[in-house]
């Protein structure tokens, strides 16, 4: 028994019909999907230490750097790539005076690096980030 | 006709113990509506409301969620400002308030408390590197008119605020500043951060480099 028999309503309905039914589900799930922007493989990645005043994320497929600083305002986040030579370029780097959180944003394709978070205070600070793929900055 | 008997009454069991508990609500209420008014400044200065308008007014006659280079502000962002290919958003959810920046060579997202942002706003400091100008992206809340810009060579001009918001880009910026409604004025030391996080990344590239050979 075909899936489509299974389902008592769709059962009844014409084979045109039936078809444009999924034809339009199926276009619908793909037009979300785009609306969405994560890309096929989403990279989300996070890292934290307790007293620190600066950490690297890892290794992975980014775009985008976020760092909180959970003790005060004032916190940088930089973007690194990783070249073919095996050296880093910083791409973006960010900071805020009178926030906790920064989020650096490179706005070309993704590409292997790392996310940095970096505090701004004199005093080592409880402070966490996250690195992903994702088309959205903020 | 029967008058009332004042004395009789505060000599009453009902009187001795509704009295005093009178007394202390009253006070209550003084209390609070002294601690408010003093909150919002006995001076009566503070006349503007805190918060952002651009939200209830965002930018128009533009496009209101530009993509620069794919990268696009989050879903609910407002377009508060543009200066060349330089696009300032402002959002809040989730009970924060974010200022976000989208260039062409990179953009950024400063996000904090409503509650708090609303009372000193919030601040977006890209640092030039790979190409891109040194930039300020500032979220001033309701009140704040203009704000003053600092250069290296102590020269100073004042920058006019619109929906919220002002982009500066210049490349020896030392400071901005601007004077919140109450009285309160917020300096962001943008070139001492610049300063100190340009020689970390230096340091840091220099390192790298090596590494690789």
């Amino acid at each position: 028994m075909s899936v489509l028999k299974s389902m008592p309503v769709l059962g009844r309905l014409s084979g045109r019909l039936k078809l444009l039914l999924v034809t339009t589900g199926a276009l619908a799930s793909g037009v979300t999907a785009l609306g969405v922007a994560q890309p096929a493989s989403a990279t989300y990645e996070t890292y934290s230490c307790a007293a620190c005043s600066s950490k690297n994320g890892p290794e992975a497929i980014i775009l985008n750097s976020e760092a909180t600083n959970y003790e005060t305002n004032g916190i940088c986040s930089a973007v690194w790539r990783h070249n073919a030579d095996g050296s880093y370029g910083l791409l973006v780097d960010e900071c805020t005076q009178e926030t906790y959180k920064i989020t650096a944003c490179y706005t070309g394709s993704e590409f292997k690096g790392h996310g940095e978070l970096e505090k701004i205070s004199l005093t080592n600070q409880h402070l966490a980030g996250h690195e992903d793929n994702y088309k959205y900055c903020g | 006709m029967q008058r009332f008997n004042y004395l009789a009454f505060l000599g009453s069991r009902f009187a001795r113990r509704a009295v005093p508990v009178g007394c202390v609500a009253v006070a209550a209420v003084a209390g609070t509506i002294t601690i408010a008014a003093s909150a919002n400044g006995s001076s009566g200065k503070r006349t503007h409301k805190p918060g952002f308008s651009v939200f209830a007014h965002p930018l128009t006659g533009g496009a209101h969620t530009a993509s620069v280079g794919g990268m696009q502000p989050p879903p609910g962002s407002v377009l508060a400002a543009t200066h060349g290919n330089h696009y300032a958003y402002a959002s809040r959810t989730g009970g924060e308030v974010c200022v976000i920046a989208l260039r062409p060579s990179g953009g950024g997202a400063a996000c904090g408390a409503s509650a708090k942002m609303e009372e000193t706003g919030a601040d977006l400091i890209a640092l030039p590197v790979n190409g891109s100008k040194l930039g300020v992206t500032l979220l001033v809340p309701n009140g704040v008119s203009n704000v003053q810009v600092a250069d290296n060579d102590g020269s100073t001009r004042s920058v006019v605020v619109a929906n919220n918001v002002v982009i500066i880009e210049e490349e020896e910026l030392a400071s901005v500043q601007y004077t919140l409604p109450w009285g309160v004025t917020k300096t962001i030391e943008v070139g001492s951060i610049v300063k100190s996080q340009m020689e970390r990344i230096a340091a840091r590239e220099a390192a790298s480099g090596q590494e690789a050979q």
